[in-house]
């Protein structure tokens, strides 16, 4: 939570007065060569700084629950019950699948 | 999941006209349900000529978008959508070439947002790409991008955030030449073609995630496999099925995501509202078309109208006349068309999967219709896509049907490199289909549209020579298959239009205008292979996806062979950031640009760069969900490689 009231701290500071992060653009339009490695820790995938969001949440996890009957019925005084039931969670390989019926 | 009735049908084709200005002038006649609550005339779309490019005299560009998350009217229905200047599309962005442009980009979401200006040459920090090229725009907070416009061409904007893209937050870009490009247009007009869902996309993925098939309602049933037992017999169509579900696959999985959720929409216009251009008899009409939809390739054709393609991804190629073309997610075409007669012309893009359309007209006056082609049928894999060398396979062991989609064949004489299939025999790992002589040229002719999906002469003849073999590497967990036999598939019409009695555009048939300017060798190969598991639903670059992986490194000023192969059995829309690529398609020292490539399945494509723009550049496939779920990574052009900080 703290980490991530820095990172917006730190856009919106960047957004407003343009100084925290300066875009260094060279005359003919592209970029200077000496801002494509940002100082400090970077982050191993993206190579931008550690602290920024990433680009995709190809970290999330995936969940999924399906309760597809779930049914009472009560025949001379006998309580019955019938139940389908589906649960997932996934982030990439791991993956969990609970199947109960009854 | 939400079935839609005849009468909820009816509802929101009212709705659509309404929203569309078909019942222009009886707007209080219409139901509450109908009305956008908009001042009458004003247009959540790009209506004709809000999508008609205004030209004028070269100057430089102040523009403001402003990015709003708002109830519409859209595909006859309504919804919470992101508009961009009240619109989605949003509406053109028109620069000049030679001058310079100031985009503001403010952000009155509720959550953080960006923009990438898709093809623009720029400084990479204005690219737009969260987490790789800047920090992301915060609400509330405006992100100025300024840069001296260095092209010309067709090109569109969109988010780079998360599923925003796929709920309206794209608009299209045109750049005008310094000077006469000498393509000579009386008028023009942008097609953006989108796909909508009215379901959360975020639910969406969670579906492909636990069901990948779940919006595909062709897959083969049990009704097909009775039909295929009883013309081919039980062993060779268990083996047929056998080979495809190792494969995870199926020969009818040609979209993720159909059109049992998505309406697909041409400048924001459901195709019952039948979005109209105009022109007048005898004009040269350029139509700039966009594939700015999320998830979905279209084969577009104009009935009764060649086209005459001129640029390809904004940049100028010598002209070629076609009848249909398919387009891939994310790519542009301009085409030319040239309509003599006082009648109206349906602009027909298909879903490449035949499951909807996007529908325009052209015509000469406002209400003018034409008829509408009916979809074709689907169209299904092949054994080629599954990157099999079938070229002198022994055909001992097969049997062909004349049936469409039958081939059967014995699979412990192939070699597919596949993981789960390591116990069908194959001699040795990329051993090809060596000694298996025999032509398959010379075998029968299956009939019908589907006649050359599991492999007939007709097919053989078809399908590029295999350029390369798989390696050792099968990359990993995350990947469940390889194209042993790569093919160069640059002269190969586009899924589903192999059989169409008309002329196709075909990448190989897309040369410069101009002549290539960096003629050094390349002083780096890097070979990517496109990788996942369409079970579930995974999908990375080199069995690796976009977490655990690291930038691509493309040092400065060099010339690069960037080389794709794509292993799995699906079209990707492969797109690099920031630099154009050479297409190595036969044309000389006039290699076409590209930004996005439509690398086929089982082939191999190469393309030559020059790395001369600094920066962190984003490299990915343009299908969003394979995006989101990993098929991404950075490319970075630089002097150094920044490991010391990591």
């Amino acid at each position: 939570m703290f980490k991530q009231a820095i990172t917006t701290a730190v856009g919106a500071a960047t957004l407003l007065f343009g100084a925290a992060l300066p875009i260094h653009a060279a005359p003919e339009g592209k970029a200077e060569l000496d801002s494509i490695v940002p100082d400090g820790p970077i982050d191993p995938a993206s190579g931008a700084p550690l602290d920024w969001n990433k680009p995709v949440p190809d970290q999330q996890i995936h969940k999924m629950l399906l309760i597809d009957r779930l049914e009472y019925g009560a025949t001379d005084g006998t309580d019955n019950y019938l139940w389908d039931t589906q649960g997932l969670v996934r982030r990439r390989l791991e993956q969990a699948l609970a199947q109960k019926r009854g | 999941m939400t079935r839609h009735t005849h009468d909820s049908d009816r509802r929101r084709l009212l709705r659509a006209m309404g929203a569309t200005g078909v019942l222009a002038g009886f707007n209080a006649l219409l139901p509450a349900y109908a009305r956008n609550g908009l001042a009458a005339g004003a247009a959540r779309y790009l209506d004709t000529a809000a999508a008609q490019v205004p030209g004028g005299a070269a100057r430089d560009v102040v523009m403001d978008v402003h990015v709003r998350r708002e109830m519409i009217d859209i595909a006859g229905g309504r919804a919470s959508a992101i508009t961009l200047n009240h619109t989605t599309p949003g509406p053109i962005v028109e620069l000049w070439e030679g001058r310079n442009a100031h985009l503001r980009v403010h952000n009155h979401l509720d959550e953080s947002t960006s923009i990438h200006w898709h093809g623009i040459l720029l400084p990479f920090q204005f690219d737009g790409v969260p987490g790789v090229t800047f920090p992301g725009i915060d609400p509330g907070a405006t992100f100025d991008v300024e840069f001296p416009v260095r092209q010309a061409g067709t090109y569109w904007y969109h988010s780079h955030t998360g599923i925003q893209e796929q709920i309206g937050q794209t608009g299209p870009i045109v750049i005008h030449p310094a000077g006469d490009d000498g393509i000579n247009a009386d008028r023009e007009y942008v097609l953006m073609l989108n796909d909508w869902t009215f379901e959360d996309p975020h639910r969406v993925i969670a579906k492909l995630k636990a069901v990948s098939d779940y919006y595909n309602f062709s897959e083969r049933t049990l009704g097909d496999l009775a039909e295929d037992f009883r013309k081919s017999g039980v062993a060779a169509t268990l083996k047929d099925r056998l080979a495809w579900g190792d494969m995870r696959m199926s020969p009818r999985d040609i979209a993720d995501v159909t059109g049992y959720t998505y309406s697909y929409l041409m400048n924001g216009v459901h195709p019952e509202a039948n979005w109209t251009g105009l022109f007048t008899p005898g004009e040269r009409v350029r139509l700039r078309v966009i594939n700015a939809s999320a998830m979905t390739y279209f084969n577009v054709r104009i009935p009764g109208l060649a086209m005459t393609v001129v640029a390809a991804d904004g940049k100028e190629v010598q002209p070629v006349e076609t009848d249909e073309f398919q387009i891939g997610v994310a790519e542009t075409y301009d085409v030319i068309v040239e309509p003599k007669a006082e009648q109206a012309y349906t602009i027909m893009a298909e879903s490449m999967d035949r499951s909807g359309y996007a529908r325009g007209t052209l015509a000469p006056r406002m209400g003018m219709v034409a008829p509408v082609p009916a979809l074709r049928e689907q169209p299904q894999r092949t054994m080629i896509d599954m990157g099999m060398d079938m070229s002198d396979m022994d055909m001992g062991d097969m049997t062909m049907s004349h049936e469409p989609g039958q081939m059967k064949m014995g699979h412990d004489k192939m070699s597919m490199d596949h993981g789960s299939m390591q116990e069908m025999g194959t001699p040795k790992k990329d051993s090809g289909m060596a000694g298996m002589g025999h032509d398959m040229k010379k075998m029968a002719h299956g009939t019908g549209p589907n006649a050359g999906t599991m492999g007939t002469g007709a097919m053989m003849e078809k399908h590029g020579p295999v350029i390369a073999k798989h390696g050792p590497d099968m990359h990993g967990a995350g990947n469940i298959n390889v194209a042993n036999a790569q093919r160069d598939r640059l002269a190969e019409r586009g899924t589903g239009l192999e059989d169409v009695n008309h002329r196709v555009l075909t990448y190989n048939q897309l040369r410069n205008v101009t002549a290539m300017q960096d003629r050094r060798e390349p002083s780096k190969t890097v070979e990517v292979h496109l990788t996942g598991n369409m079970d579930r639903y995974m999908w990375s670059f080199d069995g690796v996806k976009y977490g655990n992986s690291t930038p691509i490194e493309f040092p400065y000023g060099e010339r690069i062979r960037l080389v794709l192969v794509n292993d799995t059995m699906m079209e990707h829309p492969i797109h690099l950031h920031g630099m154009f690529m050479e297409l190595e398609n036969g044309q000389g020292d006039h290699l076409p640009f590209k930004h996005t490539l439509n690398v086929l399945p089982g082939s191999r494509a190469s393309l030559l760069i020059t790395a001369d723009e600094p920066g962190r550049w984003a490299f990915h496939c343009h299908l969003l969900y394979h995006m989101e779920m990993g098929m991404f990574r950075v490319v970075r052009v630089s002097d150094q490689s920044g490991d010391e900080n990591v």
